[in-house]
């Protein structure tokens, strides 16, 4: 799809009709890479990927738990096309959606049927995860319902919140797998040895999600983070949040490792895929922080970006908040 | 005017925080944004930047490795295509960004999911693989084997790691890969349009060794070469010459005004029965036709019911009362579209 003639004005304009109080989106959590396979077999452990500590990312996403959510658990080893990561992911959203608790016990407050809406919050990996399940919705796509019903998945979400994605791989995956890493230090990452996912995210293109899907049924908003890891930032290209170059976590097109800043980092119009992904803005998080609420700290307009100043977009590159963490974002996006 | 009511519209929307600025709600700008994708589906889509998508996707990109604590210089390896087949001789190039004038040695080894497949040098001296000697740019060449030959249907990763070191004992390393690709089927190049249903539909020719599922994509241009149109299908075809068709959407046509000849300018059939999907080459300039007449096609937009009702669902305020009438939603986007084109 082409959509390179729309804007976040447009955006604006149409928004103005609706100035009503919306219904809260039940909001579903998709982590990322894992190096074992915690997360997919106990719920502690997939919940405790959006904590550090009492900082947690889904009590301040959810206004203090005043919104519904579920938290998913999939084979994060695994690579984002597997069974046990998008076909798992695919099956846990439709249970979400159909009004089952995950294993906290945790349920949106509406089911589908019964008229709720669905939002995905994904990290990093995650959000390779979701470009194949919605990019691979309908009868048409190369991978249709690869191991899912991801036609089901689409129908009922309304977005995807990007959180650092992986959507172009990660240089840091390139390191590791090209044996690469001196001076680079991936101790703190998931990026530590060149298992079956890491390999599906290098940046070569035999691996990229671009190459085995078509653009998302639903629509993928990127936030991101550029905040250096010591040692590790020094290995990838341009702004980075310590394991995923801008280039991958605001899905640009061309190659996965081209360099770029807060303010010239790829616009709407030149994404991986030609319609579906949309930026929204950068904070001075790293790859860890962004997903666990620990650092509430500066916000960055990019190109296209959400953020207006005085009624018009701001300045790419300009400081749009002080002392906001994404969770706090997320929580004032609904 | 625009910047006016963009201003008014972000002065309403904007958020009383005790910030420096102001965002709206995501649900009101992804409803905007879904109003604008209404009225064409998945499987065809205009191309409305000039830019062929499926070129754009299926042209190799370059992967970078910086050295050592980001060093200087970065190597950078890039291939002459995303997939090979057997007997083909893929090609794997190098440089090192920005160099000096020190001498590099460069070596490859290739590893399919079968073990190693070859250990080459990359060479500089306008021989074999290497098109000019001393432009700084390295290449090696591997002919695919038999022997690593992935069954029909299927494709294997190949993993290519490059080593360069200079005299000084200075290491740099890159990673990349291809596809090493065994189609279960091949285009013969033999396209027939037809008008079916209101949608131009261009059928293929398609020589099938396997029963499997085919993936089909293509871009349509005007006269002048300018990509106007991208469609995809797909299909499980029986062993035998098939006919698969493409259809493109006919209010593309109504809404760009499409007349004259028209080109296929480019077409790609995939093996998709199991990841990674099985590429196939891209066939470019394969077929000029003329336009089928504006009469013969529908001018309707498509309907996505599901895409309506996630629009609806966006806007609900708490009350849940508002609705989303289809036809006016899809009307809206029609106009959008036209104001857009114009």
């Amino acid at each position: 799809m082409n959509r390179r003639w729309m804007s976040w004005a447009t955006g604006l304009l149409l928004a103005g009709a609706s100035l009503a109080a919306q219904a809260a989106p039940c909001l579903i959590f998709v982590h990322g890479k894992q190096t074992d396979t915690g997360t997919y077999t106990s719920y502690s452990n997939a919940r405790s990927y959006w904590q550090n500590g009492s900082d947690d990312f889904i009590k301040v996403a959810s206004k203090n738990f005043a919104t519904s959510y579920y938290v998913v658990g999939y084979n994060g080893t695994q690579p984002y096309w597997h069974s046990q990561a998008a076909g798992e992911v695919a099956s846990e959203i439709i249970a979400a959606t159909n009004g089952a608790s995950d294993a906290g016990g945790n349920s949106c407050a509406q089911s589908h049927a019964q008229g709720g809406s669905f939002w995905v919050i994904a990290h990093s990996m995650g959000n390779t995860v979701m470009d194949f399940i919605l990019g691979n919705d309908d009868a048409s796509d190369p991978n249709y319902n690869y191991n899912g019903s991801y036609e089901t998945v689409a129908s009922r979400l309304s977005l995807v919140v990007s959180l650092s994605g992986a959507h172009r791989g990660s240089e840091g995956a390139d390191a590791v797998c090209g044996q690469s890493s001196g001076g680079c230090n991936w101790a703190a990452s998931w990026i530590q040895d060149c298992d079956s996912a890491t390999s599906w995210l290098r940046s070569s293109d035999d691996v990229q999600v671009r190459t085995f899907a078509s653009a998302p049924a639903r629509n993928i908003y990127l936030t991101g983070g550029y905040e250096a890891i010591f040692g590790a930032s020094a290995c990838l290209s341009g702004e980075d949040d310590g394991v995923v170059q801008h280039a991958s976590q605001y899905a640009c097109g061309g190659s996965a490792t081209a360099s770029y800043n807060n303010d010239n980092v790829c616009n709407n119009g030149f994404k991986q895929e030609s319609s579906g992904f949309f930026n929204l803005d950068t904070a001075h998080e790293n790859h860890g922080d962004i997903k666990d609420h620990s650092d509430e700290d500066t916000r960055r307009m990019i190109p296209d970006g959400i953020w207006t100043c005085g009624g018009s977009p701001c300045s790419p590159g300009s400081q749009v908040q002080s002392s906001m963490s994404s969770a706090e974002f997320v929580a004032i996006l609904y | 005017m625009t910047r006016t009511r963009m201003m008014l519209a972000g002065s309403l929307l904007a958020f009383s925080l005790p910030a420096l600025a102001g965002a709206p709600k995501l649900a009101d700008i992804a409803a905007a944004h879904y109003r604008d994708q209404l009225g064409f589906p998945a499987w065809s889509q205009p191309v409305l930047d000039g830019v062929d998508p499926l070129l754009a996707e299926r042209t190799p990109s370059v992967v970078r490795m910086q050295g050592p604590d980001g060093a200087a210089p970065a190597l950078e390896s890039w291939f002459g295509a995303q997939q090979y087949q057997r007997g083909e001789a893929a090609l794997i190039q190098a440089r090192l960004v920005d160099a000096a004038a020190d001498d590099w040695a460069l070596s490859a080894t290739w590893d399919s999911s079968l073990g190693t497949l070859a250990r080459t040098p990359l060479r500089d001296d306008g021989q074999g693989a290497d098109a000019l000697a001393g432009d700084g740019i390295y290449s090696a060449a591997v002919t695919l084997p038999e022997a690593h030959q992935p069954p029909a249907g299927q494709a294997d990763n190949v993993m290519v790691r490059i080593h360069a070191e200079n005299a000084k004992g200075e290491v740099r390393k890159n990673v990349n890969g291809f596809l090493y690709s065994h189609p279960g089927a091949a285009l013969t190049g033999q396209v027939k349009p037809q008008v079916v249903d209101g949608h131009l539909a261009l059928l293929a020719e398609v020589d099938v060794a396997e029963r499997g599922r085919y993936h089909l994509r293509g871009t349509l241009a005007d006269a002048g070469g300018l990509p106007v149109a991208s469609a995809q299908a797909a299909q499980v075809l029986e062993p035998g010459r098939q006919w698969l068709p493409l259809r493109y959407h006919g209010r593309i046509f109504h809404s760009l005004g499409l007349a004259g000849t028209l080109q296929l300018a480019s077409l790609t059939l995939t093996t998709t029965q199991g990841m990674p999907n099985a590429l196939g080459p891209v066939l470019t300039a394969v077929a000029q036709f003329p336009a089928p007449a504006l009469t013969e096609l529908t001018a309707q937009p498509h309907q996505d019911a599901a895409l309506l009702e996630t629009i609806r669902r966006l806007e609900a305020p708490l009350a849940a009362t508002a609705q989303v009438p289809a036809k006016q939603a899809v009307q809206a986007a029609g106009d959008t579209l036209r104001a857009t084109l114009r």
